[in-house]
């Protein structure tokens, strides 16, 4: 069967949930918590945490460019999620939980540590073991952020105006 | 007599109306209709799930635009997001925003139809179908000294390799060049069904209701007896309390491949391939560094195309090679690379030009395409499984789009693949050939849907006769690119403004 946003969360949500029962300690790492920088529509603070870390993975900034949070990308996806589906916006927030679960790292990565509190080096190798992992639901999980991020990331004036655009071309009237 | 645009969700009552024909969706197929039903003295509702956008909301500001005018806000893919959907959803449909690029159905097309499928169709047919479309949205070919450097690049390319490339057809009227056609042309110039069938419904008495989504139809009898719709919220994918009941004579299901295959499937229609042949012109694309400026966000975002490959034989896919606008949210989420990786490529997103290959899927006997279907929550689900004669016509062409680059003059050229492949000359095209391919290896986007209600001389094997009449409901007709159940290997806006003109004769008799 093809592998779809929903089984990827199903699968990777049902296996920790099988996990827990000998791992609690896993289970009770705390997130690293971020005051989300406005009111949240969809996310909650965890959730914004979690995708606040991604997002600064993501788009780190520097030499020039803003970082992801110092133009909030995380409050710019929780706005664009508020404008989804509901049930699209519960795979994103699924997949976030996935993400974060010491229990889900353990068992793909080895990795024994909510994401939000890995360093930033650490982090990046997550990211980049989801994106070229052999098992296409987790190439999915990545895609879904990636694309979120990214999104959010360069549309905003700060982030075009660091990289030179200039923005549409004014026009010019051409008879045809 | 001058009839109506309004969004559903200010409608201070329920609305329950009656009417000659209901039109669900106002894009090529169903502007085209209403159009030239509302112009025979029918009356005519048009509903259009997404919002009334005019030039005025057009800022060429993706992060506005995009979720303004595209199906999911932006966000429509695959079920396992192996293929971006681009697909609009605003008045005008997929016309708002496409990039323009107009070809007739060709030849060997409809000779494909007539001999796999059986189909009355042929070039001369549709020859006043063709010539009236193209009267109306000023089809004319594009001039070469306005070819922008990205198009360019493949204009150049092509003819040093002695490749046949050509300057295209485009349905402009006074084009500014400005490079905003994906987000909605600031100044009418593209002649969308937004400027154009859409206003000549309305000026003939047509009633459309944007921000109304039509959820079902009812059938009684073998007959449609009516449309509910609902009024949906103007900047949120949420319903309102507001419901619409529009009872026709005859309906037109016209919401684009995807969604009228949904909308049947939500109707309880599911005799016949619903939702199968689903065909997505899949798109791959290899980047291309310049030294000199590119700025691919500028001019006409596509005017030159090559269709070198699409014959490749029978039992291999063909595709066909254009450019891609490069605007900075559609490079950044296409390229899927990360942090600094992805900032160092973006600084330099002025002198990068984007070449892509678009797959003529459906043709071979192998493809039998994507399918269509309802999550449990009534959300669409796209599933379209990679063929193994698409996955080497991917690999084919990736090898295609890079010698085009080095021959343009590209320094460097980098596939879309998770993890890019760097190539400095031609040199390093074997490069290519080590790289994986298929479902999340690489980008593959999808910026035309066809299929999922196809037609067909038995009820059997398609949804719609040759006349695109529901087989088991006499007054439904589907007029969009779901009845086409191949690719076409062209662009395919000129194929469903063509069928939709055919369409109306049929229609207007049947009321």
């Amino acid at each position: 069967m093809t592998p779809t946003r929903r089984s990827v969360l199903a699968g990777l949500i049902g296996t920790g949930a099988v996990v827990s029962a000998s791992g609690l300690a896993l289970v009770l790492q705390p997130s690293l918590l971020v005051k989300p920088q406005g009111a949240l529509l969809v996310l909650d603070a965890q959730q914004y945490s979690i995708l606040a870390a991604i997002a600064g993975r993501i788009c780190p900034g520097g030499d020039g460019f803003p970082s992801a949070s110092e133009i909030d990308v995380a409050g710019r996806v929780d706005a664009l999620l508020d404008r989804l589906p509901a049930g699209t916006a519960a795979e994103i927030t699924g997949l976030l939980g996935a993400f974060e679960s010491p229990i889900v790292g353990l068992l793909l990565d080895g990795r024994a540590r909510t994401f939000s509190t890995c360093a930033p080096d650490e982090q990046d190798g997550v990211l980049a073991q989801w994106r070229d992992s052999r098992l296409p639901q987790r190439r999915t999980a990545f895609l879904a952020l990636q694309h979120l991020c990214s999104g959010a990331y360069w549309t905003h004036p700060a982030v075009l105006r660091a990289m030179g655009y200039t923005g549409p071309s004014p026009g010019r009237a051409v008879p045809t | 007599m001058t009839g109506s645009i309004q969004s559903a969700a200010t409608l201070s009552a329920d609305l329950d109306t009656d009417c000659d024909v209901c039109v669900i969706g106002s894009g090529a197929g169903g502007a085209t209709v209403a159009a030239g039903l509302a112009e025979r003295g029918l009356s005519v509702v048009i509903l259009e799930e997404g919002g009334h956008r005019t030039r005025a909301d057009f800022k060429g500001n993706e992060g506005d635009n995009v979720p303004m005018l595209y199906q999911e806000r932006g966000a429509r893919a695959t079920a396992d997001l192996a293929v971006s959907i681009l697909q609009g959803r605003t008045v005008g449909g997929g016309t708002t925003v496409n990039w323009t690029t107009c070809f007739r159905t060709p030849d060997r097309i409809f000779a494909h139809w007539a001999d796999r499928y059986g189909m009355p169709y042929s070039a001369a047919a549709f020859e006043p179908h063709f010539a009236a479309i193209e009267e109306r949205l000023n089809i004319a070919p594009w001039q070469e000294e306005r070819v922008n450097a990205n198009n360019r690049v493949l204009l150049d390319g092509a003819r040093r390799l002695g490749m046949e490339a050509s300057i295209l057809r485009r349905n402009v009227r006074g084009c500014a060049d400005s490079g905003q056609c994906g987000t909605g042309c600031p100044y009418d110039a593209k002649q969308s069904m937004l400027v154009t069938y859409v206003q000549d419904a309305v000026g003939a008495g047509a009633r459309l209701f944007a921000n109304a989504r039509a959820e079902r139809i009812e059938v009684a009898n073998g007959r449609a007896v009516a449309v509910h719709a609902v009024a949906m919220e103007d900047h949120r994918d949420r319903a309102t309390a507001r419901r619409l009941v529009i009872r026709p004579r005859v309906v037109v299901a016209a919401g684009g491949a995807i969604n009228s295959p949904a909308l049947l499937l939500r109707s309880g229609l599911t005799e016949g391939p619903v939702g199968l042949r689903t065909m997505l012109h899949p798109v791959v694309a290899i980047t291309g560094d310049y030294p000199q400026p590119i700025e691919g966000w500028a001019g006409a975002p596509q005017s030159v195309a090559s269709h070198a490959h699409i014959d490749r034989g029978p039992d291999r896919v063909g595709y066909f090679l254009e450019t891609a606008p490069i605007q900075p949210m559609l490079a950044a989420t296409a390229m899927p690379v990360f942090g600094t990786a992805q900032r160092d490529r973006m600084r330099t997103l002025g002198h990068v030009a984007s070449l892509i290959a678009v797959c003529a899927d459906g043709l071979t006997p192998e493809e039998t395409g994507g399918r269509v279907s309802l999550r449990t929550d009534g959300r669409i689900r796209v599933d379209y499984p990679i063929a193994p004669a698409l996955v080497e016509a991917w690999r084919d062409a990736h090898r295609t789009l890079a010698r085009l680059h080095f021959a343009a003059g590209a320094t460097r050229a980098a596939s879309m693949h998770l993890e890019p492949v760097l190539m400095n000359s031609e040199a390093d095209l074997p490069l290519l050939d080590a790289a994986p391919y298929g479902a999340l290896r690489h980008a593959v986007f999808s910026a035309h849907q066809l299929g999922g209600c196809v037609f067909g001389r038995e009820a059997e094997t398609s949804v719609v006769d040759p006349d695109l009449r529901h087989w088991h409901v006499g007054n439904l007709f589907v007029v969009d690119g779901s009845v086409f159940p191949t690719g076409l290997g062209v662009n395919p806006s000129e194929s469903i403004y063509a069928f939709a003109h055919r369409a109306r004769e049929a229609i207007a008799a049947a009321v």
